[in-house]
């Protein structure tokens, strides 16, 4: 289950996130849409527990952050983050690594694993997205889609139990945008939870079961996704679906 | 304009028309005629004047030194010797600054006539140039701590093994050279009391003038036994200028007996009964040295001064690139005051130059108590110098990383530790490579500074040996293969370990993805 409870994050005065309330079950997928600057990555990086915020709740499974408890307890905040994976938009793989060793960093470095278990794990993902034969390149070495599958593979690996993608087709064609939702798809398929923010209304529709809108920092409605698109409540939703 | 000529050429149709104009003109035109003529006499008899004199005002006093009360000005007795000499001859004595171990080559290459700075006649001088008659007899003596109670001669010196400080290329250093004495060349005599002072050096062995300047008055200071060597100021001149020498001599005669010069050492608190000897004497015998010169040992001495450039070269680049990541890590992610420190720190040392702060160093730090050698000094000093360019090269670097490398690695539970050692460190290491290796070259150059506290490194010893040799071409050519043989295969390496970590892209270039 992921939960938000009146969340607010200030930052220099200026009111990044409003008063955001929402709630899904896990295993469900949620999209969060929104113009530039409405707070989708904010709110992103705030479930991801990478940055802090001012006050109000996160839940995700059975960890709840605090506004309160912020950078009091650091031991929390890293149980926090191990909840969840994430994919920011410029993938920012490790340029210095080869695709097998930005997937076995963090478990050979951070789990402890033996490198020989922690690259048999590796090779398994990467054979789900296709690329067991690009083990060796170098990120520069990869196209666009093929680095945003290993940026995937990478946050995988931690057994999160929540993945968040930010805008995972900004930097892709078509073609390559729905290999993407594919392999998404089989992913939730196997129970895991997926956030995603997205500006495409067409790549969330069908993959996510609920929606999030936001504007200026406030979550302007919240619903299933059908219902969200067929038939929503506020005006500013209904304006911002009308562009598509 | 047009008119104007055309009047002075139609005198009659000036006279008719306007007469009084003409006389003007008549006027004006021998007013300038006559100012042209003193002109050219004036300039004429300025050329005829000029006695130009080079010498070295860093020798110190008495011989010619900054005047501490007016800093444009030199003062000193040479330059008061040299006046009364143009004087004498009706000339103006003109004074070109000129560098001491240079000044035989810059009064071949006519940068000035005749050099007067405490100047001794040598044999190997005396092949290049010839000299006047000597102005001034003087003797050399050795001085030590007034605490040192075994040194009462040269002797006892070479016993000993002590080491003995003096002036470059002066009677005192191949006086000691010849005895096989260990010993350390300075540049002026400030820093070689001063050494003895702070017991770098066990002994100074110095020209009387000097000595009675800058020691007799020191307390901490004692004469190691008598005075001892007759040597002879002269001033030096152009081999075919023979006419000048004549000149010089026979003004020199005069001054002597007519107590001008009397009068100036008197002055300068140099004069003594061993000077009579110029004046009642036609011919005065004294003691010549001669710098020796020989090939191989001068290789082994370069090889020397190269081992001490690269020891002073890897030292410092050690504790630069050690010391500059504190000062980076402290400029971008301490707390306000330490950020505070760390900026004062860079900005000093990177706003003054090397020099002026090696000599603060080796001058500086003895008056509260830490007296380090000089190649040591001179290893440090560069070393605080750089880490200033290394800490800046860093912090570039480092932001060069984008900060969302640092949230993914959170993000796959990396701690800021690991993530750093694991992810940002190596990428920063790439961006470092290029301008940490353009560092190291320059500070390979660099090391030449150390000349200023008297290192005997490659850029030292190619001035000393190139000023006993005279042969500043080929020496010079030998000491840029010793500093090319350095830095090359230096450069070659750090190429290759920027390929290496560069390899990825490369390959990218061969053979693209899909």
């Amino acid at each position: 289950m992921i939960k938000v409870d009146s969340l607010y994050k200030r930052v220099n005065g200026t009111e990044i996130i409003k008063n955001v309330s929402f709630e899904f079950p896990a295993g469900k997928v949620l999209g969060i849409i929104g113009e530039s600057g409405s707070g989708k990555t904010s709110l992103l990086l705030s479930l991801s527990g990478l940055t802090y915020f001012t006050s109000g709740k996160i839940t995700v499974n059975s960890l709840t952050f605090t506004g309160e408890s912020n950078g009091r307890d650091k031991d929390f905040i890293w149980e926090f983050r191990k909840q969840s994976g994430i994919v920011f938009q410029h993938l920012y793989l490790f340029p210095h690594l080869t695709v097998l060793g930005n997937i076995i960093e963090a478990p050979l470095h951070v789990l402890k694993e033996e490198r020989g278990l922690a690259e048999a794990r590796a090779v398994e993902l990467l054979k789900k997205v296709g690329l067991e034969n690009s083990k060796d390149k170098y990120p520069d070495e990869l196209s666009g889609g093929e680095q945003q599958r290993v940026a995937i593979c990478r946050a995988l690996i931690m057994n999160p139990v929540v993945l968040l993608l930010d805008e995972p087709t900004s930097a892709l064609d078509p073609q390559r945008s729905a290999d993407v939702r594919t392999l998404l798809n089989d992913y939730v398929k196997q129970g895991h939870t997926l956030v995603i923010v997205s500006h495409s209304i067409n790549f969330l529709r069908g993959l996510a079961d609920y929606l999030l809108y936001m504007d200026e920092g406030e979550a302007v409605e919240f619903g299933e996704t059908p219902e969200v698109l067929s038939n929503p409540r506020d005006s500013r939703t209904h304006e911002f679906l009308s562009h598509f | 304009m047009n008119t104007s000529v055309h009047y002075l050429f139609s005198e009659r149709y000036f006279d008719n028309i306007c007469p009084k104009d003409f006389t003007e003109i008549k006027k004006v035109s021998s007013f300038f005629l006559i100012t042209v003529l003193c002109l050219f006499t004036f300039t004429g008899a300025m050329a005829q004047q000029a006695l130009t004199y080079g010498g070295d005002p860093s020798g110190g006093a008495p011989y010619m030194f900054t005047d501490p009360e007016n800093p444009n000005r030199y003062i000193g007795y040479e330059i008061e010797i040299a006046e009364a000499v143009a004087k004498q001859l009706g000339m103006k004595a003109e004074f070109i600054r000129t560098d001491w171990e240079a000044i035989v080559a810059s009064l071949k290459n006519k940068k000035f006539d005749v050099i007067f700075d405490g100047f001794e006649p040598t044999a190997d001088r005396a092949r290049e140039i010839i000299f006047s008659k000597p102005y001034y007899l003087f003797r050399l003596q050795l001085t030590v701590h007034k605490n040192n109670k075994e040194i009462n001669s040269l002797e006892d010196c070479i016993r000993l093994n002590k080491k003995v400080g003096t002036l470059v290329n002066c009677a005192a250093s191949r006086l000691l050279e010849d005895k096989k004495i260990n010993y350390r060349p300075y540049a002026d005599p400030v820093g070689a009391y001063k050494d003895l002072e702070y017991g770098r050096i066990d002994a100074v062995l110095m020209d009387i003038p000097m000595e009675m300047f800058y020691a007799r008055s020191n307390p901490n200071f004692r004469n190691a036994g008598e005075p001892f060597h007759k040597g002879a100021y002269v001033a030096g001149i152009r081999k075919e200028d023979t006419l000048l020498q004549k000149k010089i001599n026979s003004a020199i005669d005069t001054l002597l007996r007519n107590g001008t010069f009397e009068k100036i050492f008197r002055k300068w608190d140099m004069w003594d009964d061993f000077q009579l000897q110029l004046v009642d004497q036609k011919e005065v015998k004294y003691e010549i040295t001669e710098k020796k010169f020989d090939w191989i040992e001068a290789l082994i001495k370069l090889a020397h001064a190269a081992g001490i450039t690269i020891l002073l070269a890897f030292g410092a680049m050690i504790i630069a690139v050690i010391l500059g990541i504190p000062l980076a890590v402290g400029q971008m992610y301490g707390p306000k005051l330490i950020r505070y420190l760390c900026n004062i720190y860079i900005e000093f040392f990177r706003g003054t130059p090397v020099l002026v702060q090696l000599l603060f160093l080796y001058f500086g730090l003895p008056v509260i108590g830490i007296t380090l050698p000089g190649w040591l000094t001179a290893l440090v000093g560069l070393g605080l110098n750089y880490a200033a360019y290394e800490s800046q090269v860093y912090r570039a670097a480092f932001q060069a990383v984008p900060s969302r490398q640092w949230d993914v690695s959170y993000s796959l539970g990396m701690k800021p530790f690991l993530a750093f050692r694991r992810i940002i460190l190596p990428q920063a290491v790439r961006t470092a490579l290029p301008p940490m290796t353009n560092d190291f070259v320059a500070l390979f150059k660099d090391t030449s500074t150390a000349f200023a506290i008297s290192v005997w490194e490659l850029a030292t010893a190619y001035r000393e040996l190139a000023n006993a040799t005279q042969s500043y071409l080929l020496l010079g050519a030998v000491v840029c293969v010793f500093y090319l043989a350095m830095s090359l295969p230096l450069t070659h390496y750090a190429r290759k370990l920027e390929n290496k970590l560069k390899r990825s892209s490369q390959k990218l270039e061969k053979a693209p993805g899909t």
